[in-house]
């Protein structure tokens, strides 16, 4: 059975969540103070928490603060009724695993919590993907043509190598691209796709990425 | 004419300079004209003396020979040794007929009108004689034969001045060049004495320059080493206004924070019991989307009021290097889930400019679902971007009904209920939104018929280009 920890201090929030929660077969207890939730969190009898940002005694920025430096990696859901961009920034960057801005569509929650708790399970995606010289290391977001230098990727220059690397050799399509890296189920008429593989031959050379005329385009594999 | 100096350093330096170049001029001017008085005092007394001499040789020389001005001029002639600063010169019957060598080598001519008031002269008279000699005085003595048809004659004493008038220059030029070393030792250090003093000044500028909301900690330093009373009043009154621009943008902060705070928690609730509400018939499940949908619309305005209280505040954009092209073509993938129309992205800027990534998608999806809001399926909705050298443009096409002319500048207000900005879904705050998202970034925002009929809201700012990373650098291996 799954264990959910919510920190919330609103009592209406914690109900509607404990049933909401309950009804999709989460087990939940509840704490309403900072120190309470460091405390409960760090027992180990938890699967991921939700986390109010604006506990009283501690507020939850502090407590995930805190959790992440004992060294716990309990998945955290954040949730916030400020807007502040830099809270975002902040939560993720002191180890919040997702964000929600109150109010929230609860199927939204649920869907949150799931992908967390099912990453949280997964281990081990290897650290760089490789094809003959080119290597693209994923978690800096850099790339490399050995023995050259490393240089660093823009996130969707970062989106557009993934895509080579992980299908070396094989021709991928504009349309292909527009929904891998942009999303775009059909094609507006852009030319992004050619902008971006330009500026990705900037750092990889020329040659390494082949425009196959009327299809797309080819990540030489050697 | 000299361009007034707009620093207080110049200004102070360039009155300095001109006070101690008028007070240097005079005493030049003053030491000239002293020296040279002096002088002419000095040669005037030499041709007194010279004439002296004349008269007693006159009263001493025999009877028999005074009856012929030219023997008595010849005699005295004769006998005169003047040094080389003088010249002796008699003067018979309107010609010069004996001089002494000396002065010109004996080359010395006199003026015609001069020896002409010479021979009508009944006394002694004395007047300047420039020329190649350089500047001199003449004493002219006339000399008359008792005889009734006598010879007409004058002794012409003359006493160059070109000496003292070489050492006068001299004098001059000594103090002159002086005067310039001082007065360019003056300005030097009263630049850096002013430089100093308007130190703090600068200090207060750069500090004043530094202060965006998110620096507003910053202060004038008052306890750095000798600093004048009057100044570290000037940085305390400074320092004092700039605790109380941070104690109001501070508190300003925390209660737009709190409003959303106290707006957002019943909204929260309300929704979440809503939704997980269990035993609902069918007329209870059509009434909780409907609140659930009027709750949303409540969260927008409470979203929409606090941005529009936080546009004007220093902080509102939060700027980092922005992709055009990326942005907009992820625009239209995130807005082609609004509705099916024809979506299109129009031009292409490859350029990577400094701005709010957020508040730019913001305000095109504020676009995009009013364009959705006015057109049917089927109909085109295009996304475009154009790059100039100072500015870029984002813009939204659609091919529906347009604004009308009138409408163009109202739209943009808050609470506008016009065609356009009130919308069904609509808070009646997105354009006035998306006005302010502009604005922040220095630009402006403004609708136009599209040459098709429909609207084109345009987004026009200003371009600061952020260089791509520098690859080269990063040579390390990542671990």
């Amino acid at each position: 059975m799954t264990h959910l920890l919510i920190a919330e201090d609103e009592e209406q929030i914690v109900t509607f969540l404990s049933r909401g929660l309950h009804d999709a077969g989460f087990t939940t207890e509840s704490v309403t103070t900072g120190p309470d939730a460091l405390a409960h969190a760090a027992t180990g009898a938890f699967d991921l928490m939700v986390l109010d940002l604006g506990l009283p005694q501690m507020d939850g920025m502090e407590v995930l603060a805190r959790l992440r430096a004992q060294g716990c990696t309990l998945p955290v859901v954040i949730l916030t009724a400020r807007d502040t961009v830099g809270d975002t920034v902040a939560a993720l960057q002191s180890g919040a695993d997702d964000y929600l801005r109150k109010p929230f569509a609860f199927d939204e929650l649920l869907a949150r919590i799931r992908v967390r708790l099912r990453a949280h399970a997964v281990v081990g995606e290897p650290e760089s993907l490789r094809a003959g010289a080119v290597c693209l290391h994923l978690r800096t977001r850099r790339i490399q043509v050995e023995p050259g230098p490393w240089h660093d990727l823009t996130t969707r220059e970062f989106a557009l190598a993934e895509q080579f690397l992980r299908h070396p050799g094989q021709v991928l399509t504009r349309q292909q691209l527009l929904s891998s890296v942009w999303d775009l189920d059909f094609d507006p008429g852009t030319n992004v796709v050619n902008v971006y593989v330009s500026y990705l031959r900037r750092k990889i050379g020329e040659d390494r990425i082949e425009t196959v005329r009327g299809s797309g385009y080819r990540l030489r594999p050697q | 004419m000299i361009p007034r100096p707009r620093t207080m350093q110049g200004r102070v330096t360039g009155w300095v300079l001109l006070l101690v170049t008028v007070t240097l001029s005079l005493n030049l001017l003053a030491v000239a004209v002293y020296l040279h008085e002096r002088n002419q005092a000095a040669i005037e007394t030499e041709l007194e003396h010279e004439a002296v001499k004349f008269r007693r040789f006159l009263n001493s020389v025999d009877a028999a020979e005074t009856d012929s001005v030219a023997r008595v001029l010849h005699a005295y002639v004769q006998q005169a040794f003047p040094d080389t600063r003088e010249a002796i010169l008699g003067v018979v019957d309107g010609v010069t007929t004996y001089r002494t060598p000396g002065l010109g080598e004996g080359s010395l001519t006199l003026d015609s009108s001069l020896v002409s008031r010479a021979m009508r002269a009944q006394e002694p008279f004395t007047v300047s004689v420039d020329g190649d000699h350089g500047h001199a005085l003449a004493s002219v003595i006339p000399v008359r034969q008792s005889a009734p048809a006598g010879q007409q004659g004058a002794l012409v004493i003359v006493e160059s001045a070109q000496e003292q008038q070489q050492g006068i220059t001299d004098t001059v030029q000594v103090l002159g060049l002086v005067g310039l070393a001082a007065i360019s030792l003056t300005g030097m250090v009263s630049w850096l004495i002013a430089g100093r003093v308007a130190a703090p000044l600068r200090q207060v500028v750069r500090t004043a320059e530094a202060i965006d909301a998110r620096a507003l900690s910053a202060r004038i330093p008052t306890d750095e080493g000798d600093l004048d009373e009057d100044v570290i009043a000037m940085a305390t009154t400074f320092n004092r206004m700039l605790d109380r621009l941070e104690a109001a943008v501070e508190s300003q902060r925390d209660f737009l924070d709190d409003a959303a705070h106290e707006m957002r928690t019943p909204l929260t609730i309300i929704r979440g019991h809503l939704e997980t509400m269990k035993h609902r018939s069918g007329d209870d499940v059509a009434t909780v989307r409907l609140l659930v949908g009027e709750v949303a619309r409540m969260d927008r305005l409470v979203s929409d009021l606090l941005i529009l209280a936080k546009a004007a505040r220093p902080d509102f954009l939060n700027r980092h290097a922005v992709d055009l092209d990326d942005l907009v073509v992820r625009a239209v993938a995130t807005a082609s889930a609004l509705g099916q129309r024809e979506w299109r992205v129009i031009g292409t800027a490859q350029a990577r400019v400094l701005a709010d990534e957020q508040r730019l998608t913001q305000a095109l999806m504020q676009l995009t679902a009013n364009a959705v809001e006015h057109t049917r399926p089927g109909d085109t909705i295009a996304v475009g971007v154009e790059c100039q050298r100072d500015w870029f443009e984002l813009s939204v096409t659609d091919s529906g009904p347009g604004v009308p002319l009138a409408d163009q500048e109202r739209i943009f207000d808050r609470f506008q209920q016009g065609n356009r900005s009130g919308t069904r879904n609509g808070t009646g705050l997105g354009l006035a939104i998306v006005r302010s998202i502009a604005q922040a970034h220095g630009g402006s925002a403004s609708v136009t018929s599209a040459p098709a009929g429909g609207a084109r809201f345009t987004l026009r700012l200003p371009r600061h280009d952020v260089a791509e990373p520098s690859s080269d650098l990063l040579d390390a291996v990542p671990q």
